[in-house]
Parts: structure tokens; C-alpha cells; sequence
């Protein structure tokens, strides 16, 4: 029977006291089987895949380390970009919600300028489109004096 | 806010023709600018899909009615349909409350779309209407697979089920945009559009009380 050694790699690369592995197993007729496998140090097997894989599970857990930064990094990254975008959305989405109460307003409603009514929906700030909703107001007044 | 929306159309497309369908209650002189309004739309959270397939026109533009127009490339938005029996926005996960489910993952959004006048695919709105009644009453799907307590909600869950589960997409031709986001604005990242923001679809929802939906299209014939 024999038996091999495959993928071994840190279990974790700061303490380096368990290695964990696949173990392949041949069986006498030429079958293959494969089982996990657990080395803690001090065991039979340790000194063995320390001498054959210690440099390559070094690699492993380097870029292991490498890949969980850049991970950690890009999302906080997203958060920051989420929530300059949520900000920015909650002040657009409270501009229009007045924009929407201007327009409930009696003499706004009823109004039949649809120019200025435009100029209010386009408005960039809430200062805008309350001028904007004067003007109208001032111009509605006007006609009908 | 659908009054809103449809003088927002105007603005920029003067010539569009815009039905409104509402409740007796909610007209006012302001519906003038309407060119149908369309009463006794049932007391349903979604009776924007019994609406649907109730369109006057050849090719009908939807929009829920928190949209705004911002832009005069909405007098092209018919031409957008091409050979295609509807147009929609692709979900973005990040932009959505529910996308992925053990059973699959919710692709079309279904706040604006364009379509047009076709017996199977207003058949399948009134399936969509039924089924998403039904899906408020009862759940016959897998819970592991679909679980009920995400999906139940949602009519883009009732649309998922019809394309996929009952067959529809292989009967109707249903595609996506070419720069949907400017067609379905929604708290998108402002890189995914590649040419000017014509649909700003708000999220200001929580002014007036949503048991009921104004509905508005938009027409070329």
C-alpha cells in the first residue's frame, strides 16, 4: 500500500503547530483513495512534510494572507463608496420629496404655468425650486389682478 | 407624484401621449393633462399589472409613477424595442433588495419597461396579475428552493416564476437594453451609465400611502 502526501498547507501560517493535508492511499490492486488529513507537531508525519513542504506552505499562507487583505481592503473600499452614494442619494431623494410638497401647495397646484413648474422640477437645491415656486406664485398673482 | 411624472414627460416630450390609470377619489383638474384616465383599477398593491395588458397603444412605455423624466431622449425610448416583445433594466444586485435565491436569481427589474401589443405577452400580464394574487394567499413553490419569506413580497419574483418555472420565456421575446440604466435610474453607480440618465426612478415612497398605484404610459404609434 502506498501512500502520498498532497496539498499540504499552514492550518494557520502565525502559530505553524498543524499542517492539514490530503492523504492518497494505493491500494494494492492499483485504487486510489483520497482522505483528508490533520498533522499536529510532534506527530509521526510532521517532521516529514516539514522537511519536503515547508517552503511551499510558507507561499501558500503568504498569498493566502496577501488575497484576505486585498478582500478586506475592496470592501471597505465598497462601504466607503456605498455610503458616499447613499448619502448623496438621501439628499437627492429629500430634494425631490419637496419638490412634491411645493407642488401640493394650493396655488402651485392649481397653477397652469407649466414652464415654471418645469423650472421647479429641475431644480438643484431646495433655495431653487422654492424661488422658482415664488416666482410662479407672484406671476399667477399678477394675472389675475 | 404620477402627476409628477407625467408633466416630467412633458417637459421634455410634448407630443407624448400618457394614460393614467387611478381611482374615482384621486382625479382632480390636474388630469387634464392626461390623455385617458382609467377609473375602477382594483384595491390592489400591484394593480399596476391588471394595467398593463389595459394599454391603448401599439407600443406602451411603463413607468412606476415615483419616476421622474430627465431628459429628451425619452421621445426615442419606442425605437429601444426593436424586434423585441419587451425591453427591461438588468437587476443589480447591489441596488436590490433580493437578487439570488437557493431556486435562482432575480435578473429582469421591473420598475419601466417597453413593450408592445401582443396577444401572448398580455396573457402572460394577466397571468403575472393572478399569480402574484395568489402568491400573497399561498405558497406553492419549494420553500428550501424559493423561501417564501424572501420572495413572497416581490412581483419581479412572479415575473422570474412565469419566465422560468411556467415556460413564458420561451413563448415571448424578452430582452434587456443595451444601456439600461438610463432607462431604470434607481441608486445605480453613476459609471454604469454610458449615455445621459433619461428614467431617475426615485425611492420616495414613503409620501403617501402605497395601497394604491397611479399608472401612466406613454405611446407611439
Amino acid at each position: 500500500m502506498e501512500r502520498k502526501f498532497i496539498n499540504p498547507y499552514w492550518e494557520d501560517g502565525e502559530s505553524k503547530n498543524r499542517i492539514r493535508c490530503q492523504v492518497q492511499i494505493t491500494g494494492e490492486d492499483g485504487t486510489k483513495k483520497i482522505f483528508p488529513a490533520v498533522i499536529s507537531e510532534g506527530s509521526d508525519d510532521w517532521d516529514y512534510l516539514v522537511e519536503n513542504f515547508k517552503e511551499e506552505m510558507d507561499k501558500i499562507w503568504e498569498n493566502y494572507l496577501s488575497h484576505r487583505d486585498a478582500k478586506r481592503a475592496a470592501k471597505v473600499e465598497q462601504k466607503q463608496e456605498e455610503k458616499a452614494r447613499n448619502k448623496e442619494r438621501v439628499k437627492q431623494e429629500a430634494l425631490f420629496a419637496k419638490k412634491l410638497e411645493i407642488f401640493e401647495i394650493e396655488a402651485i397646484k392649481n397653477s397652469k404655468n407649466r414652464k415654471i413648474k418645469s423650472l421647479i422640477r429641475k431644480s438643484k437645491s431646495e433655495t431653487e425650486a422654492l424661488l422658482y415656486a415664488s416666482v410662479l406664485i407672484n406671476r399667477d398673482l399678477d394675472l389675475e389682478e | 407624484m404620477a402627476i409628477n411624472c407625467a408633466e416630467s414627460i412633458l417637459d421634455f416630450y410634448p407630443d407624448a401621449n400618457i394614460t393614467l390609470f387611478t381611482h374615482e377619489e384621486w382625479i382632480d383638474s390636474r388630469c387634464d393633462i392626461f390623455d385617458n384616465v382609467v377609473k375602477g383599477v382594483p384595491a390592489n398593491s400591484r394593480a399596476k399589472l391588471w394595467a398593463l395588458s389595459q394599454s391603448p397603444y401599439d407600443k406602451t412605455f411603463y413607468l412606476d409613477a415615483e419616476c421622474e423624466i430627465v431628459h429628451e431622449d425619452i421621445s426615442t425610448v419606442f425605437d429601444t424595442l426593436e424586434d423585441d416583445d419587451m425591453k427591461m433594466m438588468r437587476v443589480r444586485p447591489y441596488a436590490g433588495a433580493v437578487t439570488k435565491f437557493p431556486g435562482g436569481e432575480l435578473i429582469h427589474h421591473c420598475g419601466t419597461f417597453v413593450y408592445r401589443n401582443k396577444k401572448e405577452l398580455y396573457k402572460f400580464f394577466d397571468l403575472w396579475y393572478d399569480y402574484y394574487i395568489k402568491q400573497q394567499e399561498e405558497w406553492d413553490l419549494n420553500p428550501l428552493m424559493y423561501p417564501p419569506h424572501m420572495l413572497k413580497p416581490w412581483d419581479m419574483f412572479t415575473f422570474w416564476r412565469l419566465l422560468y418555472l411556467e415556460g413564458w420565456n420561451e413563448e415571448l421575446k424578452i430582452n434587456f437594453w443595451k444601456d439600461d440604466a438610463r432607462w431604470n435610474f434607481h441608486g445605480l453607480k453613476e459609471e454604469e451609465l454610458k449615455a445621459p440618465m433619461v428614467v431617475n426612478h426615485r425611492t420616495t415612497t414613503s409620501l403617501r400611502p402605497t395601497l394604491l398605484n397611479h399608472e401612466k404610459n406613454i405611446n407611439s404609434k
